[in-house]
């Protein structure tokens, strides 16, 4: 105890509190240790997440689960305190971009992290990048490009949340298991849709299935009506991602027209089957699948802990930023732990960090050499339990990677971005070009 | 005139000194300020002086800034090029929404270019394999005008000497007799037109000159975040902007400059102290507008006016 903590403590222990350590008697000793521990300067850590404005929901979720885990740990890991400095960007990139000026150059803190949207985490990545501070993005911040090779690669930057392609592809993957081989995909018309539309056609194109139509209504569309009775018949099941309320409203309309008990409905992202809405879509919601890195139903005893934890505090329950941001928090605290407390020390913090596993409550977690985490995807079913309606999972796919089912190599040969692909997800010979 | 003189190279004194006394962080906020005194202060122009309030003004900041982030990360084009072209495209672009919006008065105005300038926005948000779409365009490197500006004491001198150039251009305008025909066509159009003046042409003019100094302000302004995404084109910032103007004091360009200050400094202070800064810039606001309706500099006048009456 003594030892590690002196150790811990490194270099501000002076010469004359060493030898009267060596000399003291160990109790003693003990004593010193620990209010030197208390000077210790503070672990500062920059939160940098949306509280007010259109992403607010998910900025108050990531930041529920990473008090969760600070509170737990007593706000204090490898004789540091931790002091969180929260910031609110609005979901704007040069607010973000300010208030990560303001926490790196006035308040010195030594990590930034947070990241909801991912206009703000790119905003921020090349600042970051040029003042070499660890950026943990812990929330919905999903841009592939972040954590890929490529101009935007970062290596001061790691994510413990997912990036936008992976839940598309476990989608295609248990898609075509059920044997369903052409799908109606329907997207909102922004860059978040058709890279989870393009991700979704290019690992079902390569299994052998096609997407037979594709429809992009607008971020602010309100009746859903003609878009759902557009849809061709001779599908074998409609593949959505449409964020926010867009979801509910297409949901409301899919189950009003009956195409709902026509054909099955797979929701990428869980936007449908967002545990709020799904109260309010009540008995008609029963059967919609969808994929995410996370549900609150996933039986382990840390997500029943902290599914307890988290309803005690929000009075509701926990969306995926809660988790994703209490993984951030965990590795922060771990990783500092590794270094013995040097987090200032940049290269060995993050190299502790990419090497952490451990168990959280979307599952085991492990990291790549890009930073990304190494996590679970979960297919989920809506389905009624007691009272509540909830999203069980119905199949798991574990140590799931940036690049999966491809390797990096693969993932790089393809000639298109999926954002190219608008308007020929159709054609699955374009899909899968190679350079 | 002296007086005014003294109090010119005094502010260019401290102006000068701030980066040997201010933390960096402070000095990139200040370079933020100095853009959006720039952005102000051309909206001010407009609605001060011609008497046109303008909801879509975002729209050539935005395009400026675009242009150069498209030719900066997309063309790989020299600066020399780019700064200009930002300009130049923004002054056009004013131009033609110029011909467009000036059919209409008042709160027609302000629709029509609120919708022009949605128009930008839209595009800029839809265009994805141009303009990034929401995601934006990073990666916007800081220019090199004979000596590199990529560290924020020189950048910040840049905006200075750039921002100081052009709030002396724009005292110029107001002052001359164009400025004073403005002045005539906001109190009264069809008196001017009695007397014999082109008004649809002056107001065309300043509608355009306007929309070129808001364009610099936004080359600037992404140059300094290194960064452009649609959120420099949208409705908010329009209206951002406006408050600052009509905060600081209409058609006083000095006004806007405090108002825009104010309005940074307000949030950034007050949103790190506390969650509910919204509740607190919202009550500054109603307390300004029952207070100083005529802005800040309207209040600093009116208290000066009656003690020396006293």
């Amino acid at each position: 105890m003594v030892i590690s903590a002196a150790t811990i403590l490194g270099r501000s222990i002076s010469r004359r509190v060493v030898a009267s350590t060596l000399v003291c008697a160990a109790p003693l000793a003990l004593v010193s240790s620990v209010s030197l521990a208390q000077q210790a300067p503070p672990l500062k850590i920059g939160v940098i997440l949306p509280l007010s404005g259109n992403f607010t929901p998910a900025g108050e979720d990531a930041l529920t689960g990473l008090r969760i885990y600070f509170d737990q740990i007593n706000n204090e890991v490898a004789g540091r305190k931790i002091q969180l400095i929260v910031e609110d960007e609005q979901g704007r990139p040069d607010v973000a971009l300010t208030k990560a000026r303001k926490l790196v150059e006035g308040d010195k803190v030594q990590i930034l992290t947070g990241f909801v949207s991912s206009a703000v985490a790119l905003a921020v990545n090349d600042y970051a990048r040029e003042k070499k501070i660890p950026m943990v993005v812990s929330a919905d911040g999903g841009a592939n490009e972040l954590t890929t090779p490529g101009p935007l690669s970062n290596p001061y930057l790691v994510r413990t949340s997912q990036n936008g392609r992976t839940p598309s592809a476990a989608a295609a993957e248990f898609v075509f298991k059920q044997g369903w081989r052409k799908v109606a995909a329907i997207t909102s018309d922004y860059a978040g849709g058709f890279d989870t539309i393009g991700g979704f056609a290019q690992a079902f194109c390569k299994l052998g299935g096609s997407i037979t139509q594709e429809q992009y209504p607008p971020l602010t569309t309100n009746d859903y009506g003609p878009y759902v009775t557009n849809i061709k018949r001779d599908a074998d099941a409609v593949v959505t991602f449409l964020p926010g309320a867009n979801g509910l409203k297409f949901a409301n309309q899919f189950i009003e027209l009956g195409v709902k008990d026509k054909m099955p409905l797979m929701d990428i992202f869980g936007q449908i089957a967002y545990e709020p809405y799904l109260t309010q879509l009540g008995a008609n919601g029963v059967g919609i699948y969808s994929v995410l890195h996370y549900t609150p139903m996933i039986k382990t005893p840390e997500n029943e802990r902290f599914v307890k934890e988290y309803v005690a505090r929000a009075k509701r329950l926990p969306s995926d930023n809660g988790p994703d941001a209490w993984v951030g928090a965990k590795a922060i605290a771990e990783a500092a732990k590794a270094v013995g407390g040097k987090v200032e020390d940049t290269e060995k913090f993050l190299a502790a960090f990419k090497a952490l596993k451990f168990d959280s409550p979307k599952g085991p977690i492990a990291f790549d050499k890009f930073g990304q985490v190494i996590h679970s995807m979960y297919i989920r079913k809506v389905e009624k339990v007691g009272n509540d309606y909830v999203n069980t999972p119905i199949q798991t796919f574990n140590n799931v990677d940036q690049f999966w089912p491809f390797s990096l190599e693969e993932f790089e040969s393809y000639k298109y971005r999926y954002v190219d692909l608008k308007g020929s997800m159709t054609d699955c010979k374009k899909v899968l070009e190679k350079k | 005139m002296r007086r005014y003189s003294l109090v010119i190279l005094l502010a260019i004194a401290i102006f000068a000194a701030l980066p040997y006394v201010l933390p960096t962080y402070y000095l990139s906020l200040t370079t933020k300020i100095l853009i959006f005194v720039l952005f102000a202060m051309s909206l001010d122009l407009l609605i001060g002086y011609t008497g046109l309030a303008s909801l879509g003004h975002a729209a050539f900041f935005g395009f400026g800034g675009y242009v150069v982030g498209l030719l900066v990360v997309r063309g790989q084009v020299s600066e020399w090029i780019a700064l200009p072209a930002g300009v130049a495209l923004a002054t056009a672009l004013g131009a033609l929404f110029a011909v467009l919006a000036l059919r209409a008065r008042g709160s027609y105005f302000l629709m029509i270019t609120l919708a022009l300038a949605q128009v930008v926005w839209g595009i800029a948000f839809g265009w994805r394999t141009l303009t990034g779409g929401d995601d934006g365009l990073p990666g916007v490197k800081r220019p090199t005008f004979i000596v590199s500006l990529a560290d924020e004491n020189s950048f910040y001198y840049f905006v200075l000497l750039m921002v100081g150039l052009s709030a002396l251009a724009l005292v110029a305008i107001v002052r001359s007799p164009f400025g004073h025909a403005l002045r005539g066509i906001r109190e009264s159009e069809t008196r001017m037109l009695a007397l014999g003046f082109n008004v649809w042409r002056h107001q065309f003019a300043a509608f355009v000159i306007s929309a070129a100094f808001a364009g610099l302000a936004g080359c600037l302004f992404v140059y300094n975040t290194r960064f452009v995404s649609p959120d420099v084109l949208h409705v908010v910032r329009s209206a951002e902007v406006l408050i600052m103007v009509i905060l600081g004091g209409v058609g006083t360009l000095l006004g806007p400059a405090i108002g825009a200050a104010v309005i940074i400094l307000l949030e950034d202070f007050v949103s790190s102290l506390t969650q509910r800064w919204l509740l607190i810039l919202g009550i500054v606001y109603v307390v300004t507008t029952l207070f100083a309706p005529r802005g800040l500099v309207g209040l600093y006048r009116d208290y000066f006016s009656r003690n020396r009456k006293r």
